[in-house]
């Protein structure tokens, strides 16, 4: 009799494999939403053209020694839409320095968007070629990160931000390091 | 050269500047082109390991995201800087984590997928194996019956 278990066992292994795998795709595992590789090292630097005035660039050592939120969008980005009234209430109500980092946006475009929506940021910048926006290891557009004073990333979000993540993470997050 | 005449040197030196000339200027056409090649080759050998972090299924050489449009600017500018491909893989791992790599190292997070299937090949073997001598110890059914 026991000789029957043995032979189901390799059986077995192959159906918790897949149990595994079919719940983590019901569970909507995205790989974006995995715990992103910068969380605990220091903010990558930058140096980016403001949005209101191109010709002056804004450096991330501008910001050094303040907790801070990044935020990076683009006007084009329907996501992005969907967050911006939680980003208003973030900057508004908590009053959360955030800055905009605008990701392969025209300025024109970036402006109208804000125009529109109302403005959040502190400051906006423009990332047009990329380069900041591959240095913090993002993988889609919005995606937010809470900076502590030392200068390092203690939370990274990928997606548009919500009540729950807002309210469960991101604002217990900020009350500790603010 | 007092052994050469004069006229023959010139006819010597122009059929010499006749004949160089076209192949120096396919040389120096070729060198930088040869440089391009090996740079582009080197830098869509790159794209071929990397995995897009936008269409994760995709390499960033196949994918049309316009992230990894930006990410395949950048390792071109890395290499033509000098840096070499460990250089690259490194600094994208230290942004993206092993995700960025199609072939993730051996690593806590990446055991089951390179020990799974030996460990149920070596299972069914061993199962296999099992019910082989436990077959071939039990008497045989017609011994039985005489």
């Amino acid at each position: 009799m026991r000789s029957h278990y043995f032979f189901y066992l390799p059986l077995a292994l192959v159906c918790v494999l897949a149990a595994y795998l079919g719940f983590a795709l019901l569970k909507n595992m995205q790989p974006q939403q995995e715990p992103s590789e910068m969380l605990g090292k220091p903010a990558p630097d930058f140096s980016l053209p403001s949005l209101s005035q191109p010709d002056r660039m804004v450096s991330f050592k501008d910001f050094a020694g303040k907790p801070l939120m990044i935020n990076f969008f683009a006007s084009w980005c329907a996501p992005c839409r969907e967050e911006h009234a939680y980003l208003l209430y973030l900057s508004n109500q908590k009053h959360i320095p955030i800055i905009g980092i605008a990701y392969k946006d025209k300025t024109e475009n970036s402006r109208a968007f804000l125009k529109t929506l109302g403005n959040p940021f502190q400051e906006t910048l423009s990332d047009y070629q990329g380069r900041v926006t591959i240095n913090f290891g993002i993988s889609g557009i919005p995606e937010t990160f809470l900076i502590n004073r030392q200068g390092k990333i203690v939370f990274r979000y990928a997606g548009p931000l919500n009540q729950a993540i807002i309210q469960e993470k991101l604002l217990p997050l900020w009350e500790k390091i603010k | 050269m007092k052994w050469i005449p004069a006229k023959t040197t010139k006819i010597l030196a122009s059929l010499l500047l006749f004949f160089l000339i076209p192949v120096l200027s396919v040389m120096a056409q070729q060198a930088p082109d040869a440089a391009n090649n090996s740079l582009q080759q080197r830098a869509y050998n790159l794209y071929s390991q990397l995995r897009c972090p936008v269409c994760q299924g995709q390499s960033l050489a196949e994918s049309p995201a316009e992230l990894a449009g930006d990410m395949r600017a950048l390792i071109l500018e890395q290499l033509q800087a000098g840096d070499d491909e460990q250089t690259i893989i490194n600094f994208l791992k230290d942004r993206y984590g092993d995700t960025i790599l199609f072939n993730p190292p051996f690593s806590g997070r990446t055991y089951i997928l390179w020990l799974l299937p030996f460990i149920i090949l070596l299972t069914g073997l061993w199962v296999v194996i099992r019910r082989t001598q436990k077959a071939s110890s039990l008497p045989d059914q017609r011994q039985l019956h005489e």
